[in-house]
C-alpha cells in the first residue's frame, strides 16, 4: 500500500478527525473508506447508465477495428 | 478503472464483433474514461457506415456517461504533443496513439479490439483480458 501526503483545508481535516475518533478509526482509514465510498458510488452510478442502453445492440457485421480504421482520414 | 477506446464502445453495440461480450462486460463495471476523440470516431461509424442512428444516439449517451461519472479526457496541448510522440514511436495513427496517450496521462490500462496496432504491441489489452483481471481482483479470496 502506498503512502502519501496530502494537504487539507483545517475545517476539512476537523470533520476528517472527528469521523475517525467517532468511529475508533485512524485518519488514513477513514480517508480510504470515503474515498472507497466515492468512487464505488460514481461506478454503481456508471454501470447502471450502461446497463439501461444494454439489449438493444444489433449486428453489424463485426470487426469493428477496420470499420472503425476505415472511416479515419490517412 | 479501464481507458476505453472507441473500437471497445463500437463493440459492445455490435452484436456480430468476436470482442461483443467482453466490451459489453467491461462498460458493466462502472470503472471507466475515455478521450474525447472518441465521441467523433463513434459517430462517424454509427452515423456513416452502420447507418443506424439509434446505435449512434446510445454510444454518445454512453460517453456522456462516462464524461458525468468516470474521467474524459480531453485534448490539450501537452497530450497532442505526446500523441505525436508516440506515433512516431511505435509507427501509429495518431489517432490510436492519441488513446494511448490518454492512458497514459491517467496511469490506467487501454482497453482496445485492436489486436495488430496496440494489443500486439503491449500498448493495449483486450476486453476479455481486462475483465477477467477485474472479476478476478473483486471476487472474494479462498479461504
Amino acid at each position: 500500500m502506498a503512502k502519501v501526503m496530502i494537504s487539507l483545508p483545517d475545517e476539512l481535516l476537523a470533520q476528517l478527525d472527528a469521523r475517525a475518533r467517532e468511529r475508533g478509526s485512524t485518519r488514513s482509514a477513514t480517508i480510504r473508506e470515503l474515498a472507497e465510498a466515492a468512487f464505488g458510488q460514481r461506478a454503481n452510478q456508471l454501470a447502471q447508465r450502461m446497463s439501461e442502453l444494454d439489449g438493444r445492440a444489433t449486428a453489424h457485421g463485426g470487426d469493428v477495428v477496420s470499420t472503425l480504421k476505415a472511416g479515419r482520414p490517412a | 478503472m479501464t481507458f476505453l477506446d472507441a473500437s471497445v464502445l463500437l463493440a459492445a453495440e455490435d452484436l456480430d464483433d468476436a470482442h461483443h461480450d467482453a466490451s459489453a462486460g467491461l462498460l458493466q463495471t462502472g470503472a471507466l474514461s475515455t478521450l474525447d476523440l472518441a465521441v467523433y470516431e463513434i459517430t462517424n461509424v454509427a452515423e456513416l457506415r452502420w447507418r443506424d442512428r439509434a446505435a449512434s444516439l446510445r454510444l454518445r449517451e454512453r460517453v456522456w456517461a462516462i464524461a458525468e461519472l468516470g474521467i474524459l479526457v480531453r485534448v490539450d496541448q501537452a497530450l497532442a504533443e505526446r500523441a505525436a510522440e508516440l506515433s512516431r514511436q511505435h509507427d501509429l495513427s495518431a489517432y490510436d496513439a492519441a488513446y494511448v496517450a490518454g492512458a497514459e496521462r491517467l496511469g490506467l490500462p487501454l482497453a482496445s479490439c485492436d489486436e495488430r496496432d496496440l494489443i500486439s504491441r503491449g500498448l493495449a489489452r483486450a476486453p476479455a483480458d481486462l475483465l477477467s483481471q477485474l472479476r478476478a481482483e473483486r471476487s472474494p479470496e479462498p479461504e
